[in-house]
């Protein structure tokens, strides 16, 4: 394993211990939603990792589109799958948190609807590449698209926005960020940090396995042509 | 070829080939029509109030005909051979964009009128509620849409799923301009207080804008083969 | 309170089952593809 990435694990690995320990051992039970509330140390990261992913998908594939350099777009669609992964995580352990402190599951308010659009886009993108047999084509499009779907982000955010201000209801999930004693923000922040970590290491890992893949596709179609060109 | 000749010429093209077969407008209209027929039937305007359903109502039987129309026309071009017949620098095709937008906003704006008419009839539409604000919100609305249809329409037609792709590419990114067009349209018929209108006018203009400089600057490499 | 502790148990489950379960999946895979390309590399080039 190469110098970085094992530096990588074991910052991890650290990062995620100092977690635990301060999630169950020092941080205090929050006032009003109790236990439960613990989750939201990894579940908001996950959030905030999955925008970044998105947005790591949404730049490379621009930069695909400047340079025809397809390692762009290996980058891109690694991001997206891993990106997956983590928005995923946010939707199942959003409920798992909804349901006990709030009584329900799920609401349309601003930050989960912003969120399942967020999942929809990845879905979007990656069903779209999926379908798409050749590689040159497949990278722009998906680029066209994923440049497309990063824009959008901001403007999902916006809308929903507005309607919670014409609209108001309560807020699921309540008031996470508001007024956060020491002790709480510096657990979060740990908790962001172990969890981008985990998301750079997945992302590079998940890059490595395509760039192999690319190499031994490529390797057979040179075989291929040089065996047939000395027949 | 100045950009409004490449523009008159692909729109005049397109707006002949329609008229002689029909397919796009018939197919929108049609769609249009049984989708508003579904809500009828889902929801009795007899016992729900037209502000809450007819927004709605309005906006998704536009924007699925809309997805049918562009999929039906983008197949039609494709197998024509029309996209690739046309000789065009990179920079021409922006304008190329231009003009799909427009021959699409006819065909999409005869099938919203037919549907306005029937909503007169079904809903109890009156001239009071047509004012020229719901026509804005309408015009600007179908723009939105076919800002990022456009682009969205040639990409699924090279994928595997071809008219499937479509809705799955476009439904999650118009989502914030769906929301603010039934919005703006909901406050627009139930004739109230105008103050929040604004906020989902602005929401819906930026939308415009913003993709309709993307697509703009996109839809060459859509073409590309 | 310690009544939703079987929440936040399943939540957290969930989280690292799914995490470490995909990073073992893409190790694994690293490791064919890397198994893979070397024994085509070796092989001759008839």
């Amino acid at each position: 394993m190469r110098k970085f990435d094992l530096t990588l694990l074991i910052l991890a690995a650290v990062t995620l211990t100092a977690l635990f320990y301060a999630v169950f051992l020092v941080v205090p039970n929050e006032r009003t939603m109790g236990f439960v509330q613990k989750i939201f140390y990894i579940h908001v990261p996950c959030a905030w990792v999955a925008f970044l992913a998105f947005g790591v998908t949404g730049w490379k594939g621009f930069r695909f589109l400047q340079t025809r350099d397809m390692s762009h777009d290996i980058s891109a669609s690694a991001s997206a799958e891993v990106g997956l992964v983590f928005v995923s995580l946010v939707l199942i352990t959003g409920p798992l948190w909804a349901k006990p402190v709030w009584g329900i599951y799920w609401t349309w308010d601003l930050r989960l609807t912003t969120t399942f659009v967020l999942w929809l886009l990845f879905v979007a993108y990656m069903v779209l590449r999926r379908s798409i047999e050749d590689p040159e084509r497949r990278a722009t499009l998906s680029a066209v698209v994923g440049l497309i779907g990063f824009l959008d982000v901001p403007v999902v955010y916006l809308a929903n926005r507005v309607k919670a201000t014409q609209h108001p209801a309560p807020v699921v999930g309540g008031s996470d960020d508001s007024g956060l004693a020491t002790g709480f923000a510096l657990t979060f922040t740990l908790g962001l940090i172990a969890i981008t970590l985990v998301y750079f290491i997945l992302y590079r890992l998940r890059r490595d396995v395509a760039r192999l893949e690319v190499a031994t596709e490529n390797e057979i179609v040179d075989r291929m042509r040089s065996q047939g060109a000395s027949s | 070829m100045s950009s409004w000749a490449l523009i008159g010429a692909v729109l005049s093209r397109d707006l002949r080939a329609e008229w002689r077969r029909r397919e796009t407008v018939l197919t929108i209209v049609l769609f249009a029509l049984l989708t508003v027929l579904t809500f009828v039937f889902s929801f009795d305007p007899a016992r729900h109030p037209r502000e809450l359903v007819l927004p709605g109502t309005l906006w998704t039987a536009f924007f699925f005909a809309g997805m049918l129309g562009l999929n039906r026309s983008a197949a039609r071009d494709q197998a024509d051979g029309v996209l690739t017949g046309i000789a065009m620098s990179p920079a021409d095709r922006g304008w190329l964009y231009v003009a799909k937008i427009i021959s699409h906003f006819v065909f999409m704006a005869v099938g919203e009128t037919v549907v306005l008419l029937l909503s007169i009839v079904w809903y109890d539409l009156r001239s009071e509620h047509l004012t020229g604000m719901f026509f804005l919100v309408l015009l600007l609305g179908t723009i939105g849409f076919l800002a990022v249809g456009n682009v969205f329409v040639v990409i699924g037609q090279k994928s595997r799923l071809q008219e499937v792709m479509l809705p799955v590419l476009l439904l999650p990114v118009l989502s914030p301009l769906i929301l603010g067009l039934v919005e703006a349209t909901a406050i627009i018929l139930a004739s109230g207080p105008r103050g929040d209108l604004i906020s989902w006018l602005q929401l819906i203009i930026a939308f415009d804008i913003l993709f309709l400089g993307v697509g703009f600057l996109l839809y060459g490499q859509t073409l590309e083969d | 309170m310690t009544t939703n502790f079987w929440w936040l148990f399943a939540a957290y489950a969930v989280v690292w089952v799914a995490l470490i379960g995909y990073a073992g999946v893409l190790h694994g895979r690293l490791r064919k593809a890397e198994r893979d390309l070397e024994i085509l590399k070796q092989s001759p080039r008839s």
